[in-house]
């Protein structure tokens, strides 16, 4: 066991987040999801210590109750360093702390570019390139991220996922991140959902994704107001269809399984529609899904 | 743990000497309010040996004044607000332990000290040609004090960065706690001029006790030995300081 927590509670400012009982094993890859304010910083910031649980326990790899830091890697909102340090000194702190680091994310996040600036005068993309080499140079075997794409440029975005998914690709690794991109939930293999500080879902990537929106995607468009509803209204009658289709303008966006599959495969056939997709859930469509929703 | 104490403490100089306004508050400022103090109530002296005097009574208290502030201001202050800018909540996660850093972070705060009121008593006796009795040894043993001093000061400044959490609050109280006992402690005004209960009350605070024998080696030719009551005081009112503070110094600001 990586990590377990049991009735777990962290208090913030005016909110508070509780997970009942969460098992994660070494290896896992947990992505968290949910909307601004549902708690994912503070629940990634309580696991690590940087806030203080009010109840509950927490156990690392069995019996540590404390976070092993030299074998960590983490990157958090809202943190950084003094405003006078230099890039330079963090990178000189970060090697004497970890006796440890990678020429490879010195060259990759362009380190050595930014050295004789002060941290304050970094860009916020600069800053989340210092913060993540801090967070990944020595080569942890767990690590922490909340938004670590938050900032980058496209360039930065593809080295950082790079780095992240050879990461993913070693099984003796675990990580907890936030996450809002498709990219990086493509990543994970667990999803733990938060919403207004409880836990709405937590399980195997795939079915978090079939529980909330089965197996499909099924996009219908070019469809009359009336196609549209009545399809609407068809739909809903199958049981494994879990989540209400999305309308729009001349659009009917459905998710479920095999059944509703295969009565689409029929409508698109009889009533000949002519612009349509059909995909297996992929994570772009979950974190759609969840935007959409509102969480 | 020594090993990262000192490269916090070269990164803690380093960052400080950057900082504009720590630098016109500790060197600037008590160099333009020597000038102006002395410029004030040095004149009114009848004799050249009484301005004398009291340029060396100006430049001690000055010297003492400095290291009250940078420890208070320059330190407590720099580190409540960091903290509550969450500048320092990474270093919860970082394998350093918080003595490391709290040792790197102060000691860089001491050594400044300790070098700007050195430079500064030196450069001032020599423009003022004032009473102090400035040799090697009388230095060094000023030095000596003076890290004592310093060291008993941040402590006392730690304490307050484990009590409270907002940067307003730290000013407004350290504001508040210092300025009378600056004013008590026979720096611009000496103590002998007020009344016998305020004088019994003033020289117990570690401020008096500091300069008083700061004076006794720099205007005296007294050595440490001779201070030892004073030095063991302000060692003693240090080492409680930091042991409470060790216990209760956050990375992360209470969550109100």
């Amino acid at each position: 066991m990586f990590l377990s927590l049991n009735k777990f509670e962290v208090i913030y400012p005016d909110f508070k987040v509780f997970v009942e009982s969460l098992d994660l094993d070494v290896g896992s890859m947990t992505a968290v999801v949910g909307s601004n304010g549902s708690g994912k910083t503070a629940l990634i910031e309580g696991i690590l210590g940087v806030l203080q649980s009010t109840n509950g326990t927490k156990h690392w790899k069995g019996c540590l109750s404390t976070l092993d830091k030299e074998n960590s890697g983490v990157q958090l909102q809202r943190s950084g360093f003094g405003d006078q340090m230099l890039v330079e000194d963090i990178r000189l702190l970060h090697k004497a702390l970890y006796k440890k680091q990678e020429s490879v994310f010195i060259q990759d996040f362009e380190i050595d570019e930014l050295a004789r600036k002060q941290y304050r005068n970094l860009s916020r993309g600069q800053k989340q390139r210092v913060d993540l080499f801090v967070a990944m140079a020595h080569m942890p075997s767990q690590i922490f991220l909340d938004e670590p794409k938050t900032g980058l440029d496209s360039t930065f975005s593809r080295i950082f996922m790079k780095h992240f998914e050879l990461f993913a690709s070693n099984n003796e690794n675990s990580a907890i991140f936030a996450c809002h991109s498709p990219e990086e939930l493509q990543i994970a293999d667990q999803i733990l959902w938060l919403d207004q500080g409880e836990v709405k879902d937590f399980g195997q990537k795939e079915t978090v994704f079939k529980r909330h929106l089965g197996e499909y995607k099924i996009d219908l468009k070019g469809l009359t107001d009336q196609q549209r509803d009545d399809y609407y209204t068809a739909v809903q009658s199958f049981d494994s269809c879990p989540q209400e289709p999305l309308k729009s303008d001349g659009e009917l966006v459905i998710y479920g399984g095999l059944i509703v599959k295969e009565w689409a495969q029929q409508v698109i056939k009889s009533d000949g529609i002519p612009d349509y997709s059909i995909s297996a859930i992929k994570a772009v469509d979950f974190l759609q899904y969840l935007t959409k929703k509102g969480c | 743990m020594l090993k990262n104490a000192l490269l916090i403490n070269w990164i803690e100089m380093k960052s400080y000497l950057r900082d504009k306004m720590a630098l016109f508050w500790t060197f600037i400022y008590p160099v333009l309010l020597l000038v102006i103090l002395d410029y004030m109530f040095g004149g009114s002296a009848d004799t050249e040996e009484a301005r004398s005097e009291y340029s060396g009574f100006l430049i001690s208290g000055m010297a003492s004044m400095t290291i009250v502030t940078t420890a208070l201001f320059g330190f407590a202050v720099v580190l409540v607000s960091l903290r509550y800018e969450g500048k320092l909540k990474l270093y919860e996660v970082l394998p350093i332990q918080k003595v490391s850093y709290l040792i790197g972070f102060g000691l860089s705060r001491i050594l400044i000290m300790v070098i700007f009121t050195v430079l500064f008593v030196i450069i001032a006796d020599f423009a003022y040609g004032s009473s102090l009795q400035l040799s090697v040894k009388s230095v060094l043993n000023y030095m000596a004090l003076t890290v004592i001093g310093s060291f008993s000061f941040i402590s006392v400044g730690f304490v307050l960065v484990s009590l409270i959490s907002r940067p307003s609050t730290a000013s407004a109280l350290i504001n508040i706690v210092s300025v009378p006992i600056l004013f008590l402690s026979d720096l611009f005004i000496p103590i002998s001029i007020l009344p016998e209960y305020i004088q019994a009350f003033a020289i117990q605070s570690p401020v008096y006790i500091y300069t008083d024998a700061s004076r006794m080696i720099l205007n005296n030719g007294a050595s440490i030995i001779d201070v030892w009551k004073e030095i063991s005081l302000l060692f003693f009112v240090g080492v409680i300081s930091l042991f409470i503070a060790m216990k209760t110094f956050r990375w992360s600001p209470a969550v109100s």
